[in-house]
């Protein structure tokens, strides 16, 4: 078994790397890293700065595979913190993500990433949760749908907008 | 990938802890290194754990094994020396009367991370020692 760092490392730079494909398809995305993927700081992995309906469009394509929304103009700072585990989240995995959000609280929206679903008691917890603040899980499962719609572009490619080599 | 240490306090069915149920009563940042130690030496158990009550244990949870009260001891000395070292780390960034700001900022931080695991540490150990209801939890 991997070492715990080996894991977080590598779940952390997967995601970055999804979400930096998402990036490169959609406009306006931007995906910081401050840190080293082994520092806990403060429960933020990753920090986005991207359309403020970029979760209603992430949400659509986990429940339908596809999405048709038009991203807005307006950018908001997202949280996103990453658990690599190939287990469901229980309730005090899901309460210790929602207890940083009040040490986050410049940040707009927080999304939790992994894990192969949510227990009803981790549910019950970010449902909660989101009466104060908005609060996204994406489990494994959902970031594969995720993935499926931004495949990885050749580098070669990045600046053609109707796929044709520029 | 943050992890936490957190104190947990879950309802027993069959001596099985039951996830609905569960409470965090306290909480603290877990460095990786702590996690990378405690399974090298064999103090980071899986147990499984009810989703509900009535329901089949198949939830599996990263726990502190406590079973004997060394292992918890283990782990507290484990983490004190890990503090001397951030103490010492923090006092070469002293010389006379000038302070290195930056490097002391870093050493604070780590500093004080290392302090609120320890805090946890020692409330399962020194209040919920043998408290099967109260486990240190991983994740």
């Amino acid at each position: 078994m991997s070492k715990n760092s080996e894991k977080g490392r590598k779940g952390e730079l997967a995601v970055t790397s999804i979400l930096s494909n998402i990036g490169v398809h959609e406009p306006r995305i931007e995906v910081i890293r401050a840190n080293t993927t082994t520092t806990p700081e403060n429960g933020v992995d990753i920090a986005l700065k991207c359309p403020h309906n970029l979760s209603s469009k992430l949400d659509e394509i986990v429940s339908t595979g596809k999405s048709d929304i038009a991203l807005a103009n307006s950018q908001i700072d997202v949280r996103v913190q990453v658990k690599n585990y190939q287990r469901p989240i229980s309730k005090a995995v899901a309460q210790g993500f929602v207890d940083d959000i009040s040490k986050n609280q410049h940040f707009a929206e927080h999304w939790g990433v992994g894990g192969t679903r949510l227990t009803k008691g981790a549910q019950e917890v970010l449902a909660k949760a989101s009466e104060v603040a908005p609060v996204k899980w994406y489990t494994a499962p959902d970031f594969v749908k995720i993935q499926a719609q931004y495949p990885a572009v050749p580098f070669t490619d990045i600046n053609c907008d109707d796929g044709q080599k520029s | 990938m943050s992890q936490k240490l957190m104190l947990v306090k879950y309802e027993l069915e069959g001596d099985i802890p039951v996830d609905e149920s569960s409470e965090n009563l306290r909480s603290a940042h877990a460095p990786d290194e702590l996690i990378d130690w405690a399974a090298e030496n064999e103090l980071l158990s899986e147990i499984k754990i009810k989703e509900s009550a009535g329901e089949v244990a198949d939830i599996p949870v990263s726990i502190i094994n406590d079973s004997e009260d060394r292992y918890l001891e283990s782990i507290l000395q484990y983490v004190e020396s890990t503090l001397i070292r951030c103490i010492e780390d923090a006092y070469s960034h002293i010389s006379g009367s000038l302070l290195i700001s930056k490097e002391l900022d870093n050493n604070f931080e780590v500093l004080h991370l290392w302090l609120e695991v320890r805090k946890v540490i020692k409330e399962k150990k020194e209040e919920y020692c043998n408290n099967c209801n109260i486990k240190l939890v991983v994740g």
